[in-house]
């Protein structure tokens, strides 16, 4: 809520009621101006469309016209053709085979591939690419025709065509000729040209014919007169570009509103989003299908598809930014959209929006002025409203100022100076028959009335505020006095809590180190205990242990002795071998004279001899064996050498630990001794400590009661001193209230 | 490391990891020349003391010309008999080898068949032609069974028999008449009985005894 | 044709003689020295009762007597002295422990003829190298023979 005096508000009151017919009229203007502005633009797009819808669908008709015309005359050609090729008594095919390079225009690929030669009445037709050279039957038949004329031969069964005879040329000046038709170059799209010759039908419309887009006309060849199966098929056709030269000069010369014009994109294949009329013909081939607007919208390529959704010549808009070549922003425009799908063209008739700028501006700028002059009159009708109500104003406000004043210094309860202000008041302002501080008159007006009662409540509250002053001050000083008084008995207190305190944690204390000296005593008596019953074992162990040693020794004696009983044996074998060795001697030697006697026997002594070579044999196998032992005999001698040794030092090792032992379980006899002896001295100490603990146990728990008695009465005192506090407080507070007012 | 060469037999050879190359051509290091020079290191040593001594004093003496006595038989064991057949019926004497049994002519006495250098040769258990218990054996025996390849008028025969005592020359004069306590049917092919240090041996008559064993072939 | 040859070293290079011409192979004996004989005469043996001259043949193509070892033995072959005729003689050399089959074509005759060395006859070569033939009709020069056989004569 703004705070506003009540002056203003008069004046303001004033203001408002001269200032609201004019905004009304204001606003009701501005909406106006709003729907004036809608209307003029709807009617100029319903203009734009009808202008450009009117254009698409002419440059439709005209399409449909040049290419009805082109059909017919391509057909009537075509029957002359067929005469001809009847009168030189048809193509057939040799059982000679020619080899092609197929090319697939539309993936580049090549393929070689072996076909039947095609004859013309015994004549081949060739397989000629140059144009200096004349190709039979093809060349004269253009001629005659004044069309390029082309010959295709089945490749396989599917029906892809081979371009084996034409006119037409490929750009370095040659015979297009190897270049195949493929059924179906794009998958899921059926090639209307096969789908027509190979059901033996004729078809005649826009085609690619070795290599180049024509309007042409198709027509099976076939093998025989049964018209079993089609071979291959012949092709005469225009050139697009010549077919529809006339077209787009119309097309160019027509204009679409002050600054339109048509334009056709190429719509599938390879001619999609090409320009191939643009305005003026300065665009014509380039490619635009990627232009997009301001908001990367890719606008071409909406506006190709959303053509090719036309059926016959139905007509589409479309409004986007397009920027002419030479012009620096772009433009909104209509365009109205159709597709002529014999040719493959996008027809685009566009109209620009700012076209009819020129009737919206004219509008705006009359109901801008009619706005001027209302804010004019406005400006001047609110200076001589607000100058008047000022004035009214000051009149009423002058009386009922004085008297808040009034109110306001007995608020500060300064009693002295509104007394005075309220008589100043009185004799200016007072009308001559009222008498001063007289009760109010029913006459008098409400200000006048007002300025009484207050008088009278000044007077009033003078005297009660005298009265206050007075008893605060004996209040205040009972108070200090309990407080006072309170706080000594409590501090008496709680010294004496302290000391009780003190002296119960001092006992507590004794009482807690004589219990941990007691334990601690107890525990010493433990280990002492433990200590003597560890010894013992230890040393009845370290008997058990000698024992052991002293077997071992013993053990370790006899191991030795087996040891040297085996190097005996290990020796024994070692003559065992000589033997061996003397053994094997001979009976090399035997073998050696068998051999030489079987030798001198002949033929005879032919088995023998073979008996002596094995006798020979085994004994070398005996030595070998003889070795081995002998290896192997060594090798236990060495270990058992080691053995010995080792026994020996084992056994030297034991002797010395036995000796130890006995060191070790004599000390250990003295350490028990020496324990057994303290144990009862540990007894009597321990329970000395136990009773200390005891006594200083029952003074503690004396302390511990003395203490929570001293505690109760600190805290009864201390609620009857936050009690004291708060009466103090109290009558502090009254006293400051009563201050305030100056008697 | 020298060791390791002169006993490859042991390391790369048969006894070892197989790993000789030679292992290839010579099946097993008996019958490789390696193995063999490595055996004869052995007699490259010196002989023992008195070895050289013995032979000379072998050697001065007039060699024996001791007179041979006209018959010799080889001495074998069939189950706890001793039997003798005349040595000049015996082919070879071979280790023991499988028996491969013959389809529709196995007999207890006709086994079957054996290899005997890569020949095929006809073999018969002595045991069940004598009619003698071959499943007793003296339980001292440490005798190696052998298999005795004799040939009787162009036919080889092949026997096993449990122990192989050798040669043992006679003369016509030291054969016995056979006592009657040689086992049941031994006597009937036994021509007499030979002593041969402690034991007693029945010298086959080799006619009866091929007699009655073609009577199983015909 | 086929030959039994007898191997044998002599210090470290193999020989061989052809088995028609031993008679024995013997173990190695002691041998009664023959004073004033050539030092490649070991000595005499007894051979079973004929005391036979014995040959070192380490000593006489190497210049060391043959190591008494095993393996160390003599063959007892004959020997023909042009003017007593047919004697025994003992040949000692080392490593005699094998026999070798020969084909007669394999041995290929030395080319090697010298006077003092005709006792070296033909070549063999087999995996393990080169042996050698000993001729014993040209071991002993001739008044050598001459001395050690007319002696045995005379007796």
């Amino acid at each position: 809520m703004l705070k506003l005096t009540l002056k203003h508000k008069v004046a303001g009151l004033c203001a408002l009621a001269a200032l609201l017919p004019l905004i009304v009229i204001s606003a009701l203007t501005f909406y106006k101006q709003t729907t004036l502005k809608t209307g003029v633009i709807e009617d100029m797009q319903v203009l734009t469309k009808g202008e450009t819808e009117k254009t698409a669908r002419i440059v439709y008709k005209l399409c449909e016209m040049a290419n009805r015309q082109t059909a017919e005359r391509l057909d009537k050609k075509m029957s002359v053709a067929r005469i001809q090729l009847r009168a030189i008594g048809g193509l057939t095919r040799s059982d000679e085979p020619a080899t092609w390079k197929a090319i697939n225009p539309s993936t580049g690929e090549t393929v070689k591939i072996d076909l039947r030669k095609m004859m013309a009445g015994g004549t081949w037709l060739g397989m000629n690419e140059s144009t200096a050279v004349e190709s039979p039957v093809i060349d004269s038949l253009a001629k005659t025709l004044d069309c390029s004329c082309s010959l295709f031969q089945r490749m396989n069964q599917r029906g892809d065509m081979l371009a084996i005879s034409t006119t037409v040329r490929t750009k370095d000046n040659r015979r297009a000729i190897g270049v195949a038709i493929m059924e179906s170059p794009q998958a899921g799209e059926v090639n209307p040209v096969f789908a027509a010759v190979l059901k033996g039908d004729s078809y005649t419309g826009r085609a690619l014919v070795a290599g180049e887009w024509q309007m042409a006309a198709f027509e099976p060849i076939w093998d025989s007169p049964s018209r079993k199966e089609v071979i291959g098929m012949i092709a005469i056709g225009y050139p697009m570009e010549s077919v529809y030269r006339d077209t787009r000069q119309i097309v160019m010369s027509i204009p679409v509103g002050k600054t339109g014009y048509v334009g056709i994109i190429g719509g599938k294949g390879l001619q999609r989003g090409h320009y191939i009329i643009s305005k003026n013909g300065e665009r014509d081939g380039e490619y635009i299908w990627e232009t997009r607007d301001a908001q990367g919208e890719p606008i071409i390529r909406r506006i190709v598809e959303k053509a090719q959704t036309t059926r016959n010549g139905s007509i589409l808009y479309d409004r986007y930014a397009w920027m002419n070549i030479g012009e620096t922003v772009p433009r909104m425009k209509t365009s109205a959209l159709t597709y002529f799908a014999a040719w493959d063209w996008v027809i685009l008739a566009g109209m620009y929006e700012d076209d009819y700028h020129g009737v919206l501006i004219k509008v705006e700028s009359a109901v801008s002025r009619w706005l001027r002059m209302l804010a004019l009159a406005g400006a001047i009708a609110l200076i001589v409203v607000v100058a008047a109500a000022t004035f009214l104003a000051r009149s009423i406000t002058a009386p009922v100022e004085n008297l808040v004043n009034v109110a306001q210094l007995v608020a500060q309860g300064n009693l002295i100076e509104a007394r005075e202000k309220m008589t100043a008041m009185g004799k200016s302002g007072k009308s001559p028959e009222e008498p001063p501080g007289g009760a109010p008159d029913d006459r008098a007006d409400e200000t006048t009335r007002l300025s009484a009662a207050i008088e009278k409540m000044i007077s009033d509250l003078r005297s009660l505020v005298g009265l206050v002053q007075t008893s605060c001050v004996w209040l205040v000083s009972s108070a200090t006095q309990m407080a006072a008084a309170s706080r000594e008995q409590e501090s008496n207190v709680a010294s004496f809590s302290a000391a009780t305190t003190q002296a119960a944690s001092s006992v507590q204390e004794i009482s807690a180190t004589s219990e941990e000296l007691a334990r601690a005593v107890q525990d010493v008596k433990d280990i002492a205990t433990d200590t003597a019953t560890l010894a013992n074992s230890g040393r009845s162990g370290l008997e058990g242990m000698e024992n052991v040693m002293n077997q071992l020794a013993d053990a370790t004696m006899t191991i030795s002795s087996k040891l040297a009983v085996i190097s005996k044996k290990a020796n024994l074998i070692s003559s065992v071998v000589t033997a061996i060795s003397k053994v094997a001697d001979q009976t090399n030697l035997l073998s050696l004279n068998a051999s030489i006697e079987a030798e001198k026997a002949g033929e005879q002594g032919l088995g023998f001899s073979v008996v002596a070579r094995e006798i020979r044999r085994l004994a070398d196998q005996t030595a070998a064996a003889t070795l081995d032992i002998e290896q192997t005999v060594t090798e236990m001698q060495t270990s058992v050498s080691a053995g010995v040794m080792e026994m020996d030092k084992f056994s030297q090792d034991v002797r010395h630990g036995v000796v130890t032992v006995g060191n070790i379980s004599r000390d250990l006899a003295q350490i028990i001794e020496k324990v057994e002896d303290l144990t009862p001295r540990f007894e009597i100490v321990n329970d000395g400590m136990k009773a200390q603990s005891l006594g200083a146990h029952q003074i503690s728990e004396a302390m511990v009661f003395l203490s929570e008695g001293a505690r109760k009465e600190t805290d009864s005192l201390k609620q009857f001193n936050e009690a004291t506090r708060q009466l103090t407080d109290a009558v502090h507070t009254l006293q400051e209230i009563a201050a305030r007012f100056k008697v | 490391m020298k060791d390791a060469a002169r006993s490859c037999w042991n390391t790369i050879g048969v006894a070892g990891d197989r790993s000789c190359t030679e292992l290839r051509t010579y099946i097993h290091c008996n019958n490789c020349p390696v193995f063999s020079a490595g055996g004869r290191a052995l007699l490259e040593r010196n002989p023992t003391a008195g070895q050289i001594d013995e032979w000379t004093a072998n050697l001065a003496m007039e060699k024996s010309t001791e007179k041979r006595s006209e018959k010799a038989a080889y001495i074998f064991r069939v189950g706890t008999e001793w039997l003798g057949i005349p040595a000049d019926l015996f082919v070879e004497i071979v280790e023991m080898r499988p028996i491969r049994r013959i389809p529709h002519r196995h007999n207890n006495v006709l086994t079957g068949v054996m290899s005997i250098r890569g020949e095929i040769h006809l073999c018969f258990s002595m045991a069940d032609l004598l009619g003698i218990d071959a499943g007793v054996v003296p339980a001292e025996s440490k005798a190696v069974p052998r298999v005795c390849v004799v040939r009787k008028s162009s036919f080889v025969w092949g026997f096993p028999v449990a122990e192989m005592l050798g040669l043992h020359r006679f003369s016509e004069s030291d054969i016995e008449q056979a006592p009657m306590s040689i086992a049941k049917a031994v006597p009937r092919f036994t021509s007499g009985v030979l002593t041969a240090g402690n034991r007693k041996i029945g010298l086959l008559d080799d006619e009866l005894l091929f007699h009655a064993l073609e009577k199983y072939i015909a | 044709m086929i030959m039994l040859l007898l191997q044998f070293s002599i210090a470290q290079d193999r020989y061989a003689l052809e088995t028609s011409q031993i008679i024995e192979v013997l173990p190695l004996v002691h041998f009664r020295p023959c004073p004033g004989a050539p030092d490649y005469i070991a000595g005499q043996f007894n051979y079973r009762g004929t005391v036979i001259p014995a040959i070192d043949l380490c000593r006489l193509m190497h210049g060391r007597p043959c190591e008494a070892k095993m393996s160390t033995r003599i063959i007892v072959t004959s020997y023909s002295d042009t003017a007593s005729g047919q004697h025994l003689l003992g040949l000692v050399a080392e490593s005699m422990t094998d026999t070798i089959v020969v084909a007669d074509k394999d041995l290929k005759p030395s080319e090697l003829d010298l006077d003092q060395s005709r006792y070296l006859g033909k070549i063999a070569c087999d995996k393990r190298g080169m042996i050698q033939c000993i001729r014993v009709e040209y071991l002993l020069p001739a008044d050598v023979s001459k001395r050690l056989f007319s002696a045995g004569k005379a007796d």
